[in-house]
């Protein structure tokens, strides 16, 4: 396939504000969970919160947008020059041709919470709920377009913890077809006590750090994040391309929270962006694991890894560092690994102390020095809902 | 303009109050039938176990029982199709619920409504009641999402080559959401599109992005309150087209400033 480019990306999660708040805490390996003190949840379970995000407000003129996810997301917006590198592809692509992919689970929901709790006697929402603006699912695409002046495609793609992933995928339609010359990818999800209950109801919170692929592993760390990417055709004037080479995607078609036993829909997505690529599984450096550390998945992605790639390609999860992002994580962990290919370093798996013995893949506890091309990035969703894409170097042409 | 993306409809399905399937639809979007809103129930999806059934949501109910009328008109086994799923606002039913649970001060949720929260649960219903592997999507594009969703899943098919089930739906949300996003009634709607004719096909059609104009009407005025309506009952004239088996374009509005044009041609072999 033609391979597009990764022009300029920064993210907001746990870590910090910013591309350098992440790199320096991918190689002190320093998580940032912390026990659970959001809002009014009472569980017991650690989560990856953005620090200080409720000191952040809308920009002037947009205060009746205000929701933690696009608070977030104006946030993203401010770190790394985000916002002039979109302008500065506005300029010279002109508004119409930016597209915009937004991959979010539960968008603005704790908008509706507040909301709700503030019902009137004959429960009303009050007036000041704004649901199209702040917690339907296209809310902050409908704010990004508008703060942004973008006037391309754009679209909310919410297929759980698989959406942003798959947000490549449709941009790489979107440059095939000529709909747009950049999309700008955000992946964004924002704690809410929906997510914090709703996953609680299905026994896969931890109350310890989560503990990807440990014997010891008891389920996730929930975090929210703001990951933003301006992806564009490969541009021969830059230096140092990183781009996605290809990707695969498949469904279980098995439960609608469990994963497949033997990791068919898995191995399908893997197997079908190695072809799509052209590359053989030992052309793979390094895989970033989907990896929540619930029992089911880790076992699971484990087997379809090991059936691809033996015990020869290394391989982590990022979520000890900053919890489980859902429909972030896509986008999350592809800026990850292309830390990681820009940093030469192998990423470890956090938190996590002796893998699990029936465990065969090459997993790393900690990080070490190593150039990575090419790395495979998995995300798997409710639904059955996998997604993996290769991420690496551009050639020269 | 963009570059035009091509493909053929080979499947078609309905359901709405008054319009119930195909057939009557047809009707109504032929001639100057009279349509006025009816209080009909959402109906019941058979491809679900009736454990499932009893529990899935009217938008599961609605998408599912419009997914499954598609694949034998197509002549391809349900689990061969890859599926886009289209709704604004999805399970407002739901959202709904969970909102009202965690206003409690000690909240309870049960798992089931919340994983029947996603957008995506009617696809992922869809994939395991078939037991497919092909890839998913669900996605939302506000006002827009029939047009938005139409050119999603059509890329779709011109890009894999693959035939592609493409369900659009959208539900009036409960009190006290319904204030907040009105909604005159329910609305659903499905294609089977392949990247090429059959015996069966109905249309060869052919999508572009271009400057906004004015949303093609119906011949039908009677259903155009419905029309308006309904965000996913924008895509009456197009179905217009369809059961009138008539060429030439029509103009679906999309995100500004765009329209969506789609210009059928026959499709005789």
């Amino acid at each position: 396939m033609t391979a597009i480019q990764l022009s300029h990306f920064t993210a907001v999660s746990a870590l910090g504000y910013g591309i350098q708040s992440h790199v320096e805490a991918l190689l002190a390996e320093k998580n940032a969970l912390r026990q659970c003190d959001y809002s009014t949840a009472q569980l017991n379970t650690w989560i990856g919160r953005v620090p200080l995000l409720e000191n952040h407000q809308m920009p002037h003129g947009f205060s009746d947008w205000y929701s933690r996810n696009n608070v977030l997301a104006y946030a993203a917006l401010q770190q790394d020059n985000m916002q002039e590198k979109i302008l500065a592809s506005k300029q010279k692509y002109g508004e119409k041709r930016i597209g915009l992919l937004l991959g979010t689970t539960t968008s603005g929901f704790a908008e509706a919470e507040r909301a709700y709790q503030a019902c009137d006697t004959q429960g009303k929402l009050p007036d000041a709920y704004q649901h199209n603006k702040t917690a339907n699912p296209f809310a902050t695409v409908a704010f990004l377009r508008e703060y942004l002046g973008l006037a391309g495609p754009a679209m909310t793609i919410a297929t759980a913890c698989s959406s942003s992933a798959k947000a490549f995928i449709m941009a790489h339609h979107w440059l095939a077809l000529d709909l747009c010359d950049a999309v700008l990818i955000a992946g964004i999800d924002s704690l809410c006590l929906n997510i914090l209950y709703g996953f609680n109801s299905l026994g896969i919170l931890s109350s310890d750090i989560c503990r990807p692929f440990d014997a010891q592993r008891a389920g996730l760390s929930l975090g929210e994040a703001a990951a933003l990417l301006l992806v564009e055709r490969p541009q021969s004037d830059k230096e140092n391309r990183i781009g996605m080479l290809g990707y695969g995607e498949s469904s279980d078609g098995y439960h609608l929270s469990a994963p497949h036993p033997e990791g068919k829909g898995a191995i399908l997505a893997m197997r079908q962006a190695l072809t799509m690529a052209q590359l053989l599984p030992q052309q793979i450096d390094y895989i970033n694991f989907h990896g929540t550390a619930s029992q089911q998945n880790d076992r699971v992605e484990d087997h379809a890894v090991y059936a691809l790639f033996s015990d020869q390609v290394p391989a982590s999860s990022s979520k000890g560092w900053m919890g489980h992002t859902l429909g972030a994580a896509g986008a999350l962990e592809v800026i990850i690994t292309v830390l990681a290919i820009q940093q030469n370093i192998l990423l470890g798996t956090l938190n996590t102390t002796a893998v699990d013995p029936q465990f065969k893949s090459k997993i790393l506890l900690r990080n070490q020095p190593g150039a990575i091309q090419r790395a495979l990035v998995n995300s798997f969703g409710f639904g059955g809902n996998n997604c993996s894409l290769i991420i690496g170097e551009l050639g020269h042409d | 303009m963009t570059k035009a993306i091509v493909c053929y409809v080979n499947a078609v399905a309905i359901c709405a109050p008054g319009l119930p399937d195909w057939s009557t639809a047809s009707t109504y979007l032929t001639t100057q039938k009279h349509w006025q809103l009816v209080d009909d129930a959402i109906p019941q999806t058979t491809i679900l176990s009736p454990r499932e059934r009893r529990r899935a949501s009217h938008a599961v109910k609605l998408s599912l029982h419009l997914a499954e009328q598609l694949p034998q008109q197509m002549q391809l086994p349900a689990n061969q199709l890859q599926t886009v799923f289209a709704s604004a606002e999805g399970e407002g039913e739901t959202f709904d619920s969970l909102a009202k649970a965690l206003a409690q001060p000690h909240p309870e949720i049960s798992p089931t409504i919340f994983h029947q929260s996603l957008h995506n649960s009617a696809a992922g219903y869809w994939h395991i009641a078939t037991q497919s592997h092909q890839p998913s999507l669900a996605l939302s594009v506000g006002e827009a999402t029939f047009s938005g969703g139409l050119l999603a899943a059509a890329s779709q098919t011109l890009l894999t080559e693959q035939p592609t089930l493409f369900i659009a739906y959208e539900l009036p949300m409960p009190h006290p959401l319904c204030f907040k996003y009105p909604m005159l009634t329910w609305f659903g709607m499905g294609l089977g599109i392949s990247p090429h004719q059959n015996t069966q096909t109905l249309a060869k059609i052919t999508l572009r992005m271009i400057e906004a104009v004015p949303a093609s009407p119906l011949t039908n005025s009677a259903l155009d309150v419905l029309r308006t309506g309904n965000v996913i009952a924008r895509s009456l004239p197009f179905l217009e087209q369809l059961a009138r088996k008539k060429q030439g374009k029509i103009y679906v509005d999309s995100l500004p400033p765009w329209s969506l044009e789609v210009t059928f041609e026959d499709a005789a072999p």
